[in-house]
């Protein structure tokens, strides 16, 4: 249970991890644990500054499910607000991290930035239950994270985290969690593949596909506004999704069905050019037939919210916090869902 | 905050002396000029691949390699104008090779996009 500390802005000191006086110097330092131990279950990391990598950080460190290795992002006086530290790749093609049979890790407070390939990829060795809260993956050229190179890491949890301006936001996992992060001006998508987990309470907006092709997940409460494409369902074989109660607003098409069974319901579709695009006939409601999403009129009908119910979706100063200036606006969020006793 | 990738849409008409920040203004082909004529530009957190910005730029966080795109990555930017890369192309890697019954059937390659000068 020992805490350590990396300040990479400084350049005196033992290099040792022992306090902030002789904090390690690198992520690659932390990692290895120079002039000391690497960090082991249980340990927590403060870690502050930027690191200008010229190589990427490997990280193969072993936490276990009820002692994690924690990485903590703190501001330059050491305190824990939200300040992110930084690992740039400075253009380098190189992820920033990698994981390799890593093992329950969590990150607060990190940015991953300027690679010209992943900001953040899965290693030779599969890793498992990572988590990520305040994170940013930012203006990479391939993905903010790609953990489908080599053996994929899975079951891992991204909360308040930010995918912009990539390529895609992320790229394909398996059993991830996503809760009220944010995918916005990614070059190809914000998220790509998903599977077999659960999208809650995040944001897509500004990208050429917001969410694409998500396999066998569970989508609740997320804002999909501003993209080309903001919801394309799966269209391989075999697999299913769920979709309920999101705001699918200002896209070119709102929600494309594609070729796999889309069960969905008590969404509300407002200001799209094409509201739902369903061209298999795949999208099943699962109550109430159409009528059952909020406010959705067929294709192009618009809803009624004033600024499709959200504070500002000016470009550059977007909030899609849900505006509540009258009893009516914004639909959804406030729509009764009776749940049946018998 | 807004996306102008890949010329999806018109950069914005700008003064001199002008900050973006988080912006994406990532570009097919290397060393594309963007905002040529400008002056005393600031990009903070932005992505510049590909771009070629004015000489007196201030760049903050904001990634400006110059990178060789592969089509076997990116088949999506093909319809963008990406040249079409076959399949053994210059963003090889490395190749493993198919075998069945001791016969060597095929090649499954691996890319990267390329860093260029």
């Amino acid at each position: 249970m020992a805490t350590k500390y990396a300040n990479f802005d400084l350049a005196t000191g033992n290099n040792d991890g022992s306090d902030w006086t002789n904090a390690w110097k690198t992520m690659a330092d932390a990692i290895a644990g120079t002039n000391s131990a690497p960090p082991a279950a249980g340990d927590t990391v403060y870690c502050k500054g930027t690191d200008t990598l010229a190589a990427g950080c490997v990280l193969n460190l072993v936490g276990t499910e009820i002692s994690y290795i924690r990485w903590i992002g703190v501001n330059a006086s050491g305190t824990n607000d939200g300040t992110r530290a930084t690992l740039d790749c400075n253009g380098g093609n190189f992820p920033a991290l990698q994981f390799n049979a890593a093992y329950c890790n969590s990150f607060d407070n990190f940015r991953f930035t300027g690679s010209v390939t992943n900001g953040v990829a899965s290693g030779v060795g599969a890793s498992y239950y990572l988590v990520f809260n305040n994170c940013s993956f930012d203006n990479n050229g391939s993905a903010g994270i790609n953990f489908t190179t080599n053996n994929a890491a899975q079951y891992n949890t991204f909360v308040r985290c930010v995918f912009y301006g990539n390529d895609y936001g992320f790229i394909t996992s398996n059993y991830d969690r996503f809760f009220f992060s944010c995918f916005h001006d990614n070059v190809s998508a914000g998220l790509y593949r998903p599977a077999n987990g659960t999208v809650f309470g995040c944001v897509f907006y500004d990208n050429p596909t917001g969410l694409k092709q998500p396999i066998t997940e569970v989508m609740i409460q997320n804002v999909f506004d501003g993209n080309t494409t903001g919801f394309e369902n799966y269209d391989g074989l075999g697999y299913i999704g769920w979709f309920f109660g999101n705001r699918i607003t200002n896209n070119t098409t709102g929600l494309d069905g594609n070729t796999r069974t889309l069960w969905e319901g008590w969404n509300d579709f407002d200001g799209n050019t094409d509201h739902r695009l369903d061209t298999n006939g795949h999208l099943v409601f699962l109550y109430g037939g159409l009528t059952t999403n909020v406010e959705l009129n067929e294709n192009g009908a618009g809803g009624g919210d004033t600024l499709q119910g959200y504070v500002s979706t000016t470009e550059g100063s977007e909030d899609y916090s849900t505006a509540y200036t009258s009893a009516t606006n914004p639909h959804l969020r406030r729509t009764a869902i009776t749940i049946p006793t018998s | 905050m807004a996306n102008y990738s890949m010329g999806r849409k018109p950069l914005p008409e700008i003064e001199n002396g002008h900050k973006f920040k988080g912006d994406n203004f990532c570009q097919l082909l290397p060393h594309t000029p963007i905002f040529e004529g400008k002056s005393g530009l600031e990009f903070d957190s932005c992505n510049l691949i590909n771009c070629d910005v004015p000489a007196d730029t201030v760049r903050k966080f904001s990634n400006n390699a110059q990178v060789s795109w592969c089509t076997n990555l990116h088949p999506e930017w093909i319809e963008l104008g990406l040249e079409l890369c076959v399949e053994n192309c210059e963003h090889v890697v490395d190749s493993d090779s198919v075998i069945i019954d001791g016969q060597v059937v095929g090649v499954n390659y691996h890319y990267q996009d390329k860093l260029v000068s």
